[in-house]
């Protein structure tokens, strides 16, 4: 059960059971953290855990292969070293995974170490080719990743969610 | 001497029946196509140090079939983290046979940075519960039956003769084919239908 998760992040997790979510890989961050736990009791999706982003990545396109429902749950950085494995895996056999992003170092997460990865994931995920979209902080989370679903089904291919730290923690 | 890449491939055609094959970026592709051509292949043809965590999805999410994936230690080297994933999921229907040749034999064969490593010892050290040197072709179906048999994801490093005259060939089929092929075989297999990468081989839906 979500009870314990505020509003936003059990909407996360209702909407990746919505969309037949079997597979949950990440790679932990702090803002992960209450999705991640909460994934982890989830009947129906199994949550592993990758030693880094590229590895997770390519885990969720072994479960696409299938025909499984996969999605990658990572840090904005995580992206940034996944960039081979998106262009050989994502992009080449345009599997339909969807990434959910913690977009660190905006406005509420103002942190020198974190605002360059905030600066460079726009311009990265466009030069891989993988259409995004920022989560709208006024908008029902759930509706907005099961449209998410919704567009990999409909794209047959990939698609990132950039959250933001109420997304994931709840404010 | 050890035996040709040549040699395990045969020795592994011999072996598979309806087991699935992961197969990675190289000369081993071209083998395996021409070897055993069959729609539980997945060909990645690219994507190097990413064949195993690929297989551990494959094989995450067909419980019931067994997953046999090909690696380089080169490839294997630039993602050794893959090893302990796959030994902390521990999936009893994932076996990861090692081409160990000590050579970057698809660009041209310039030595690995480390030679002589005993990757059966680093894949015990990484977490799995099963792994072992095969110095011989003649030994691997053998050997991939007590793998199977151990219950848990193993790994076979294959003692492998290094060649320095790898030519690129051209692979029988593109991106599109590989994955809908693929994917209907593992579809029917679940007895699920064809969604999605239907559409690129023309079946919208």
């Amino acid at each position: 059960m979500n009870d314990h998760l505020p509003g936003r992040p059990a909407g996360l997790i209702a909407a990746l059971k919505r969309c037949g979510t079997s597979l949950l890989v990440y790679v932990p961050d702090s803002w992960l953290g209450p999705v991640v736990d909460a994934a982890q009791t989830q009947a129906g999706i199994r949550a592993v855990c990758a030693t880094r982003e590229e590895e997770a990545l390519a885990i969720c396109c072994g479960a696409l292969f299938t025909g499984a429902k996969s999605v990658l749950l990572i840090q904005n950085v995580g992206l940034l070293s996944s960039g081979a494995a998106a262009v050989t895996l994502l992009n080449r056999f345009r599997l339909p995974l969807l990434i959910l992003i913690s977009q660190r170092g905006g406005l509420d997460d103002p942190r020198a170490s974190h605002i360059p990865k905030g600066e460079a994931i726009r311009p990265v995920l466009a030069g891989l080719g993988i259409p995004y979209s920022q989560a709208d902080p006024h908008a029902d989370l759930e509706a907005q990743v099961a449209a998410a679903g919704q567009y990999v089904d409909e794209a047959d291919g990939p698609f990132a969610l950039l959250l933001c730290k109420e997304d994931l923690r709840g404010g | 001497m050890a035996d040709s890449r040549q040699a395990y491939i045969k020795a592994l055609a011999s072996a598979v029946n309806d087991e699935i094959v992961v197969c990675y970026l190289g000369p081993s592709a071209v083998l395996w196509a021409n070897a055993r051509p069959r729609p539980a292949n997945l060909f990645l043809r690219d994507g190097m140090s990413l064949a195993i965590p690929v297989a551990l999805g494959v094989a995450l999410s067909l419980p019931d079939h067994h997953v046999f994936v090909m690696e380089g230690d080169g490839s294997l080297l630039m993602h050794l983290g893959a090893l302990v994933t796959a030994g902390v999921e521990n999936l009893p229907n994932l076996t990861i046979l090692l081409f160990n040749n000590g050579i970057y034999e698809s660009s041209g064969a310039q030595w690995i940075p480390a030679r002589g490593l005993d990757y059966a010892a680093l894949a015990l050290a990484c977490g799995l519960h099963f792994a072992e040197t095969v110095n011989v072709a003649v030994e691997l179906p053998g050997r991939l039956q007590a793998a199977r048999q151990a219950g848990v994801t193993g790994l076979l490093s294959l003692a492998t003769e290094p060649v320095s005259n790898f030519t690129p060939q051209p692979f029988p089929l593109s991106p599109v084919e590989i994955r809908v092929d693929f994917l209907r075989w593992a579809q029917a297999a679940r007895g699920t239908r064809v969604t999605g990468a239907g559409s690129a081989s023309g079946e919208r839906r």
